[in-house]
């Protein structure tokens, strides 16, 4: 179509300079300058004399070189030659620089007087060396230094190969030029160039703009590819009037304008592509057959292309334009009714395409009167209504997109509140769910610390218990020695009545001495008495915590014998030897005495519970001669001295204890003993006593069915753990 | 008579040579004294057959009366010395086990003399 524009154009300045005059007479210079159409002389061939001005041409044929080349054939087959016109000038335009404004499809030399003053491309009969150059209206200067007869010749050639054949009909004017002001040219051509440039700058300007907004907009989005197809639309459409804009405004070389050409049909080919495929892209749509039938229609199309110019303008500009725009415009009116503000869009955007270029088309081929800013008009209107209604489509989609997405962030963020105040509450739920249980934690702890020094003073009252038998034996000894030195002194009293009376003096005194020593004995029972009654009730006493000086060795036999006779009187046939291994001279140690006596009878009870246990099961299990033979219970304690402290080992040749057991029996209320037997806390008490109390250690041996050894250390230096 | 008195009660010598001075005086009866069921062995077999009664405690560290007893039967099968088993618990069961090893007799604590004697006598 920009071929077409480009005619339109010739066609007008054709119009607008055509003189009518025969004679050339250059008086003065009207403001439209004066057309040199008539007076040519035409001669084929090329000879270096023919431009000088002395040559004799009155033999040469005439010739109107403005007319388009098809309609000189004797140009046309001559290939190159001399155009000679001989004008009169006025001396009122002598030594003023003049514009000649040239308008050739071909490649020339412009002699003033033999002189040449301008090279319009390279002319030659060889097709090879010759360069056409496309010349269209551009103003060279011209000065005539004398007044009257002048000629001007110019060598001329357009080969049968020359390269614009091959891409268009030559419907160009051949050579013409028109003679005026150079200022005013300069002015109307600039004014031209710049109206044009400005035009297709702006075109090419607007569509790589959008182009390089849609490709960001693409590697932004990668999912929304009408982006990507928008942006090589635009992209390829640039191109196109970038071409444009070379070949409409410039005097070109034929090579260029013929390359341009190619590359324009590629460009206004891929865009109608690209074009298509954005509308599937955006309608999401599958491609149509139309599109299919398009791009069929373009790999046959395109070599014949090439090959016929004509056919490529009508194919690029009528056929495939029309095709691809009523398509364009069937597919979005037919996804018209479609919640998309966009596809409405993009069918104003293909009508207004299908309006303005008819209107284009209809002003170009005389339907309608031309005028050529409206014609403009249309034509830019017409190009830039789609990508222009593209652009809009996907903008007002981004905007609806934007918008849906804000709306999306104010749920979010309403929801996010409401979490929020949900989280907010679930956290004052839970933090007095937390102060609530912490209180009754906080109860139970307290119940608990209650309950465990209930369970310590019941542990106490245990072991008070199981010794209570043995205290009893203990105090009925001591007791029965007084009753019995008590009574055997009254009777000795009386013997010694007796022997006084008789005067036997020696046995008197030996009764005496006697009866000192039997008060002496019931002094020493009594005070024995006394003193394990003071233990018993130091024992179920809290302790002081008061750590005093104390002789293991006696704590150990004090409270063995208690176990031992506790225990006899508490278990039924229970029997048992025991044996003491003390260690001589063992210093005193500082200990809360009262604690260590309540472990070491806690581990003498464990330890003849253990034997006695042993045997009833070996009753039990029917072993026989169990009362003397076989197995004898024995308890076994003994003390030493270490470098560091005291050994105390009590020894066992009881039940053992299982493997897996071992790490449980400091653990509190873990007893093997049945239900109501024991509290479960005497070695767990007695491991504190033993290690916090006394910073020393309570280890075990134990071999299962062999018996057990408890070991207790007691360092010299005592100091409770912290 | 030589009677052996089993008990680890030292003061137990003291009591019984006041309560029968004057039998010891008149030889009627000589005692002998242990202090544990083992050393009453050892006296055993040192004075054989002369010991006629033994008089045990059953409540004793190591070896028990008891035990003694077993022991003495075992040694003695033929014409045994009789023993009297003395203990501070007059419970069921010690008596029945001194029956079923052969004890004599049973005495509890504290010693009634005025019934030992009238025995021994």
């Amino acid at each position: 179509m920009k071929h077409i524009t480009l005619f339109i154009l010739l066609c007008w300045s054709a119009c607008t300079f055509a003189q009518k005059s025969a004679v050339f007479r250059i008086d003065s210079l009207p403001k439209q300058g004066i057309v040199l159409d008539k007076g040519w002389k035409w001669h084929a061939g090329d000879n270096a004399e023919w431009a000088k001005a002395e040559y004799d041409d009155a033999e040469w044929e005439g010739i109107d070189p403005t007319k388009e080349i098809s309609d000189l054939p004797q140009l046309k087959n001559a290939e190159i030659g001399f155009f000679r016109l001989t004008v009169w000038v006025d001396s009122n335009v002598l030594n003023k620089i003049l514009a000649l404004k040239i308008w050739q499809t071909g490649a020339s030399e412009i002699y003033l007087n033999g002189q040449l003053i301008h090279q319009l491309g390279t002319v030659s009969q060889n097709q090879n060396q010759e360069q056409t150059l496309l010349v269209q209206g551009t103003p060279y200067s011209i000065l005539f230094t004398k007044a009257g007869q002048q000629t001007l010749a110019i060598r001329y050639s357009f080969t049968s190969k020359n390269i614009l054949l091959k891409y268009r009909p030559v419907n160009y004017i051949a050579f013409k030029a028109v003679l005026g002001d150079l200022d005013a040219a300069n002015q109307l051509y600039t004014k031209d160039k710049v109206f044009y440039t400005f035009l297709s700058y702006y075109k090419f300007g607007i569509l790589l703009f959008l182009g390089i907004i849609h490709l960001l907009l693409f590697i932004m989005h990668p999912s929304k590819k009408a982006n990507l197809f928008i942006a090589l639309y635009a992209f390829f459409h640039s191109i196109s009037f970038h071409i444009d804009n070379n070949v409409s405004t410039l005097p070109i070389t034929g090579e260029k304008l013929y390359w341009y050409t190619h590359f324009n049909i590629v460009a206004i080919i891929l865009n109608g592509i690209f074009s298509l495929l954005t509308i599937y892209a955006y309608l999401k749509i599958p491609k149509q057959k139309m599109f299919w039938l398009m791009t069929s229609l373009l790999v046959v199309a395109y070599p014949f292309c090439l090959s016929f110019p004509t056919f490529s303008i009508i194919f690029t500009a009528f056929i495939y334009s029309g095709l691809l725009a009523f398509e364009a415009f069937r597919l979005s009116l037919s996804h018209y009714k479609q919640n998309q503000t966009g596809v409405k869009f993009i069918t104003a955007g293909w009508l207004a395409y299908i309006i303005f270029m008819g209107l284009f088309y209809l002003m170009i081929f005389g339907f309608l009167p031309f005028n050529l800013m409206l014609s403009n008009l249309f034509a830019n209107l017409g190009l830039l209504s789609v990508p222009i209604s593209y652009s809009l489509m996907l903008a007002v989609d981004f905007a609806k997109m934007n918008r849906e997405l804000s709306d999306k962030l104010l749920e979010v963020e309403h929801l996010s509140n409401e979490k929020q105040q949900l989280l907010a509450a679930q956290n004052e739920t839970l933090e007095r769910q937390v102060n609530t249980r912490t209180a009754e934690l906080n109860q139970s702890l307290e119940t608990l610390k209650a309950t465990q020094a209930q369970l310590i003073q019941r542990e106490k009252l245990a072991s008070l218990g199981e010794l209570t038998a043995g205290i009893a034996h203990e105090i009925q000894n001591p007791l029965n020695f007084v009753n019995n030195f008590a009574e055997v002194s009254t009777e000795l009293v009386d013997e010694m009545a007796e022997e006084m009376s008789k005067g036997n003096q020696e046995e008197v005194q030996a009764i005496a001495t006697d009866l000192k020593q039997n008060l002496q004995k019931i002094n020493h029972h009594g005070k024995r008495a006394s003193s394990i009654v003071k233990n018993m009730l130091e024992h179920s006493r809290t302790s002081s915590g008061q750590k005093e000086p104390t002789n293991i060795n006696a704590l150990i036999d004090e409270c063995l014998r208690l176990s031992y006779h506790g225990l006899r009187a508490q278990l039924r046939g229970f029997q048992a030897d025991y044996a003491l291994h003390l260690a001589e001279n063992l210093p005193n140690l500082s200990t809360v005495s009262q604690d260590i006596g309540r472990v070491l009878l806690n581990l003498f009870n464990n330890a003849f519970y253990a034997v006695y246990e042993k045997k009833k099961q070996l009753i039990e299990s029917g072993t026989e001669a169990h009362f003397a033979a076989d197995y004898v219970p024995k308890v076994t304690v003994s003390s030493c001295k270490t470098e560091t402290g005291i050994e105390i080992r009590v020894k066992d040749n009881g039940t053992g204890i299982p493997e897996a057991l071992k790490t449980k029996i400091f653990q509190p209320f873990f007893t093997t003993k049945p239900t109501g037997e024991g509290t479960g806390l005497g070695l767990s008490l007695s491991y504190e006593i033993i290690t916090k109390g006394h910073g020393g250690s309570l280890s075990i041996e134990s071999s299962e069915g062999n018996g057990t050894t408890f070991i207790i250390e007691l360092p010299f230096n005592l100091k409770p753990k912290t | 008579m030589n009677i052996l008195v089993v008990d680890d009660e030292m003061d137990i010598r003291t009591l019984f040579e006041q309560k029968f001075r004057k039998e010891i005086r008149d030889k009627v009866f000589t005692f002998e004294f242990a202090y544990s069921g083992e050393a009453a062995l050892t006296v055993l077999q040192e004075k054989g057959s002369n010991i006629v009664l033994i008089l045990s405690d059953i409540n004793m560290p190591g070896m028990s009366g008891l035990e003694l007893l077993g022991k003495v039967r075992g040694i003695y099968p033929e014409a045994p010395p009789k023993v009297y088993m003395i203990t501070a618990y007059g419970d069921k069961e010690n008596r029945e086990r001194a029956d079923v090893l052969g004890a004599d007799d049973f005495l509890t604590k504290p010693i009634d003399f005025s019934s030992l004697k009238e025995k021994l006598q």
